[in-house]
């Protein structure tokens, strides 16, 4: 149960988190499948108690409200141009190279903002 | 006033308009293109702003969780004292806080301090007494930094009173590391990316994963929990008179507004006759 939850979770980052750029639809198309399992998976922590960390779920949770997937959105096109700004050969001569701290930030902010109220509830 | 002279008048008063024009325009322009290329005033140089938590002691009444100060203590313990010194704290302020008497004398005894030289002149070790400090682990500040690349582990005594966002910023940074950096943030060499240190580059690692202390109370040792508590723990090490503070001012203030209204009293009590006293002038007929 353990290990699946934690492959679940994974697969979520995964999705989240790119390594390579991904052309936009198919990352909507995977988030929209993954969105269902984790609703399921979120029922499963709760059961269980305290077996991943606290914090971790929260923000999983609130990454899944409409304001999260939004942001997510916005920080995933940031990477995805950057992504394609670093195939260029050229790349490390250009003048100005893009970072995503701000869509990082905006995401974050708006995360921790949701999630921190209810965190000290769940730890003892 | 001649033509001649009016033109030098409105010449002069133009060629200074003009002059303080291109000065002006200049500098605004120069400021506009570094702006273009600097760092500066960007998000990720003032770093992101921890979210405000709910700790125990927020509030007028509340106080330290002290099961939690016991339990960050292990956690500064195993995982902090290796880079972290605490050099303002002494053994004695742990007792009767976290810890007893007895536990505390432990501790300290296996800590060696130098003791006065002997007959001869050698220099001496002792076993820790409660009236030490705690030792850090590097006996100089070269010492550290030649241990970590140069960085400098800050002293954690006052680190919650040290840092904008205090305790809320202590545990923001010990979970936020992220799991993957944000792209195309390229850190020096020897750093790592935590989005609420000012600039974003720290040297130090992400140090906390789950299970990584086994706490002796039976608490789920998760990442979250581990920070909250060291983070408790540091804060009370940063005021530590927090509790008896409170404590003082609930008292300064039943006992003084007992006062006050008592003195008003006091003060309608006597006032009494001289405002209920009647002047009556009765004019002979």
């Amino acid at each position: 149960m353990v290990a699946s939850l934690t492959e679940m979770l994974e697969e979520l980052k995964e999705v989240f988190i790119p390594t390579v750029a991904k052309a936009e639809e198919d990352v909507e198309d995977v988030e929209e499948d993954e969105d269902e399992e984790d609703e399921d998976d979120e029922d499963d922590d709760e059961e269980e108690g305290a077996v991943s960390d606290q914090y971790d779920t929260l923000r999983a949770q609130c990454q899944e409200t409409e304001e999260g997937k939004h942001l997510v959105h916005h920080y995933m096109e940031c990477a995805e141009r950057v992504a394609k700004a670093q195939e260029d050969p050229n790349y490390d001569e250009l003048e100005y190279k893009e970072d995503c701290v701000e869509e990082f930030f905006h995401l974050n902010h708006y995360i921790n903002d949701c999630a921190a109220p209810k965190l000290f509830n769940h730890l003892k | 006033m001649s033509y001649s002279s009016i033109f030098k008048k409105i010449n002069s008063s133009f060629v200074t308009k003009s002059c303080v024009a291109t000065v002006g325009l200049t500098s605004s322009f120069l400021l506009y293109t570094q702006t273009l290329s600097a760092d500066a005033l960007t998000a990720a140089e003032h770093g992101l702003h921890p979210p405000k938590f709910n700790w125990p002691e927020n509030g007028f009444t509340q106080t330290y969780d002290h099961n939690s100060i016991r339990r960050g203590y292990q956690v500064y313990r195993e995982v902090c004292a290796s880079c972290h010194s605490l050099d303002r704290v002494y053994w004695r302020n742990l007792v009767g806080v976290s810890h007893t008497n007895s536990e505390v004398r432990d501790m300290a005894a296996e800590f060696e301090y130098d003791d006065e030289p002997d007959e001869n002149g050698n220099p001496r070790k002792r076993s820790g007494k409660l009236a030490d400090n705690i030792l850090g682990p590097y006996p100089n500040e070269q010492a550290a930094r030649a241990a970590n690349q140069g960085a400098l582990p800050p002293d954690l005594s006052l680190i919650t009173r040290a840092r904008h966002g205090n305790a809320d910023y202590v545990f923001a940074l010990l979970t936020g590391y992220p799991e993957e950096n944000p792209a195309g943030v390229v850190l020096p060499p020897g750093s790592n990316y935590n989005p609420y240190f000012p600039g974003g580059a720290i040297a130090m690692g992400r140090v906390l994963f789950d299970d990584l202390v086994e706490y002796e109370d039976g608490t789920p040792a998760t990442t979250s929990q581990m920070a909250k508590d060291v983070t408790e723990f540091l804060t009370w090490a940063a005021d530590p008179f927090q509790d008896e503070r409170k404590r003082l001012g609930l008292k300064t203030i039943s006992i003084l507004s007992a006062l006050y209204f008592l003195s008003i009293w006091t003060k309608r009590f006597k006032w009494a006759s001289l405002k209920n006293r009647k002047f009556v002038y009765n004019p002979k007929k």
